[in-house]
């Protein structure tokens, strides 16, 4: 697992601030259901989840949990194909 | 189709946000994505705070199909990139949809009550480019009174709900008892707009309640009727038909009888062995005025509370077990065998009418089988 710190090119302590700034971007992009899409990496969307009864593990009781949005990403073709091919150990 | 931002307008955004120019900014997001891709190359899952991991999953080959050719193929081992946003930007994306948390259902709750919610969806995926927070007003306002509902009211249902649970188990009748609710408790919470279907659905579970209270209600009311009636009327009588009145005029003469009759009746003609009734031999069965028999003499006897047909099938034939022939001999005027009434005024015939000998085990077994029989005709 590799965090981000200071693994980041040309920036430097910064990065807290701008990767959640990238967060709120990317949030406000896809706000209203919009997708997002990177050239060559990826696509980030929203989804909406639809309400749905589930057990509460522990109770064993029923709940309705509410309708939620969600962010999903879909790699690019040219992503998957660069992760595709397995190297010997994983992480 | 939703529409597609780009990376240049995700760039922008981040430059409102950050004061960084467009170009900066833009740098900076390919930069990113380039690291991200990069470090997915080299097998490494890369998480970022504050934004979501990256991470990469193995998948084993499998064996499939060419869909082309039909030919078989394998899929080989391979891994598949995913992302899961972080707490922050999942609450962020969620936004529109904060104001709602998990409800507890009670036991009553079908899924079907709970599909009516689906037609919230529209509402959410706007396709115009809108700004999020009027999605957040259109669902606020679709919401509006589920929300103000929450605590309390649900709890209401809830507690409501928890003291009927015992009585319901069945979901058939829900949408009747939806219509008894309606008519009875007036229409001040109806509403027709599909947006608020689960208004509905949350209210009237305790509109349930009652339709259900009343359905179950009426239904033992029924009930004890109908066992009421089966108790206090005798319909024996008029079972009698082929018998003919004699037997009914037997039956009020013999409960007075009952005594003398039972007594003298028992005369053993045939080989039983019978040890009680030494003395009987005098009386003949022929002091009652009775239809003739063929061949052999006829024996009457009476049920009484403690007198059963397994009495005197023990009695005349030494084995209870053959009590089911002294039914069919009387089957015109008997009904269920467990409810004959006392009084009933029974012939026992001959098992030599019946070709069976008490002694005989196979024969014992046959009238095991009858007696099964007898109950199943009234299954």
């Amino acid at each position: 697992m590799e965090t981000l710190a200071e693994r980041l090119g040309t920036d430097e302590e910064s990065i807290a601030f701008l990767t959640s700034a990238l967060a709120r971007s990317l949030t406000q992009a896809c706000g209203s259901g919009q997708s997002v899409a990177v050239a060559g990496f990826g696509t980030f969307e929203t989804k909406v989840r639809r309400e749905r009864v589930a057990r509460h593990p522990a109770t064993g009781r029923r709940v309705l949990l509410p309708p939620k949005a969600v962010l999903q990403f879909r790699p690019s073709a040219v992503l998957k194909q660069k992760v595709k091919d397995l190297p010997e150990e994983k992480s | 189709m939703k529409q597609r931002l780009t990376l240049a307008d995700l760039a922008s955004v981040f430059a409102e946000l950050t004061g960084e120019s467009k170009k900066a900014s833009s740098d900076f997001l390919r930069e990113f994505f380039a690291l991200v891709a990069s470090a997915l190359e080299g097998g490494e899952s890369v998480r970022i705070k504050g934004f979501g991991t990256f991470k990469l999953t193995e998948v084993d080959s499998r064996k499939s199909v060419n869909v082309a050719t039909g030919a078989e193929m394998e899929i080989p081992g391979h891994r598949k990139v995913s992302f899961v946003p972080g707490r922050e930007l999942a609450d962020a994306v969620n936004e529109a949809f904060e104001m709602f948390e998990p409800v507890e259902l009670s036991e009553r709750v079908t899924d079907d009550m709970l599909d009516s919610t689906e037609e919230e969806e529209p509402e959410v995926e706007v396709e115009e480019q809108v700004a999020p927070t009027s999605a957040q007003e259109v669902l606020e306002e679709a919401f509006e009174e589920v929300k103000t509902e929450s605590p309390e009211e649900l709890n209401e249902e809830f507690d409501e709900a928890v003291e009927r649970e015992e009585i319901r188990e069945r979901n058939e009748a829900i949408e009747h008892a939806e219509d008894r609710i309606i008519e009875e408790e007036g229409i001040e919470e109806e509403v027709e707009s599909p947006a608020e279907d689960e208004e509905i659905s949350e209210e009237s579970r305790p509109r349930r309640r009652f339709g259900w209270g009343f359905l179950v209600g009426f239904l033992t009311a029924a009930v004890v009727a109908v066992i009421a009636m089966v108790f206090f009327f005798d319909w024996r009588p008029w079972l009698a038909l082929d018998k003919s009145p004699e037997n009914i005029a037997f039956s009020d003469a013999s409960i007075v009888n009952s005594d003398t009759l039972s007594v003298p009746v028992p005369t053993e003609i045939v080989k039983d062995s019978i040890a009680a009734t030494a003395e009987d031999s005098l009386s003949v069965s022929g002091s009652k005025v009775v239809p003739t028999r063929p061949s052999d003499t006829v024996r009457y006897d009476t049920i009484t509370k403690t007198r059963y047909l397994t009495t005197m099938s023990r009695e005349y034939y030494g084995n209870y077990h053959f009590w089911p022939y002294i039914y069919e001999e009387n089957k015109a005027i008997l009904g269920h065998p467990d409810r004959i009434r006392p009084g009933t005024q029974v012939v026992v015939p001959e098992l030599s009418k019946y070709g069976v000998d008490p002694k005989n085990p196979a024969d014992v077994e046959k009238a095991k089988r009858k007696g099964t029989e007898i109950y199943s005709r009234y299954r």
